[in-house]
């Protein structure tokens, strides 16, 4: 048989989780507790919307397809900037290890508001013209994106390895920090490779 | 004759140098009117946010954010690839500012409405919890009361046991 202080404390044990029982509706209310790791995610795919199919071997007004899509997790509505890029094969790209951006100018940008949980997705249509080569060197005039046309005039020499003059778009995201009221680069960047014949 | 080509030539530098100020002028206006269409958007998208965190429902102020966000872009794109066609820029940052301001202006009274809506439902709940815990804190005791008098009363019926 239990004694009078074992029936007691069972006593103010089932208070206790009775008490925590009633008001764990407002301590829901009140308490937030943090929520998992925060990120994004920024893809390229070929032009069968898969990891394949890449454009590779273009010339002077090939049209061509990719898909590019963002992903939201950070765990709220975000605002993101997805800046096109071009550079060949001795410019830089970002630096990821140190979270800074390419300092080449963007020639085309997205903006785009993701709820978070969800993705955005779009197809980026392009074309290099105006392509001139002479002597070891070829030189892009022009980059058509999306009925926009950019002046580029970038020169690459003839890479011996690969037997080829090669160049890369590539895509920087960039995400809305409303605490400082401006864009940063939110270190993650895709790109492919094109090898340019006149 | 010479006074009259003289005069001519003086003409037409002035049109010329009116025309190149007024291009320079206009593609300011450009810039600031794409800076105005920044923040405007920059704005409606926290207003949007605070929306959201104050528990609205945003989708549908999201969609036409994105209508700004869009024509924002195809604002900068275009000044980027062509600069001297400058009409188009103007009325596209023009519609983005007055979609962002009207998204804006939903935001604040969304947040507003949503803050009162969960501010009651917060009492509601407190009362709820508080009720509760009273009640069931009420019960207990009298059926701690019950037991504890149950307890002592079969212990007084007991009789002693002489080994």
């Amino acid at each position: 048989m239990l004694s009078i202080e074992d029936y007691r404390s069972l006593f103010v044990i089932i208070g206790f989780l009775g008490i925590l029982l009633f008001a764990s509706p407002t301590l829901a209310l009140l308490l937030h507790f943090p929520s998992g790791e925060s990120f994004s995610e920024l893809w390229v795919l070929g032009s069968s919307h898969m990891i394949e199919n890449y454009p590779l071997n273009v010339k002077d007004g090939d049209v061509c397809n990719v898909s590019l899509g963002v992903s939201n997790h950070m765990g709220s509505l975000s605002y993101y900037v997805i800046k096109v890029k071009f550079r060949n094969q001795t410019e830089p790209l970002p630096d990821s290890e140190a979270g800074i951006e390419s300092p080449l100018r963007a020639l085309y940008e997205y903006q785009v508001v993701i709820p978070d949980g969800e993705d955005w997705e779009t197809v980026l249509t392009f074309s290099v013209l105006n392509v001139s080569a002479f002597e070891n060197r070829c030189v892009v005039g022009l980059l058509k994106i999306n009925n926009s046309t950019f002046t580029v005039d970038k020169m690459t020499s003839w890479d011996v390895n690969r037997r080829g003059y090669y160049y890369q778009p590539f895509f920087e995201l960039w995400i809305y920090d409303g605490n400082l009221g401006t864009f940063h680069f939110h270190n993650r960047f895709v790109n492919f490779w094109l090898n340019v014949t006149v | 004759m010479r006074l009259c080509f003289v005069s001519l030539l003086l003409c037409l530098a002035l049109l010329l140098a009116s025309t190149m100020v007024c291009k320079v002028v206009s593609e300011d206006e450009v810039l600031s009117k794409i800076s105005e269409a920044e923040d405007a958007v920059a704005q409606a998208f926290r207003a949007v946010l605070d929306a959201e965190i104050a528990g609205s429902n945003v989708s549908d102020l999201v969609y036409r954010l994105n209508n700004a966000t869009r024509l924002l872009a195809d604002v900068k794109n275009a000044y980027n690839a062509y600069p001297e066609d400058l009409n188009e820029v103007m009325s596209k940052a023009d519609q983005c500012v007055s979609i962002a301001q009207s998204v804006m202006d939903d935001a604040f009274i969304r947040k507003s409405s949503s803050q009162a809506e969960m501010q009651k439902a917060f009492w509601l709940t407190f009362a709820f919890s508080s009720v509760g815990c009273f009640v069931f804190i009420v019960i207990l005791f009298f059926v701690w009361r019950r037991i504890k008098r149950s307890y002592v009363q079969k212990l007084l019926k007991m009789k002693p046991e002489v080994p």
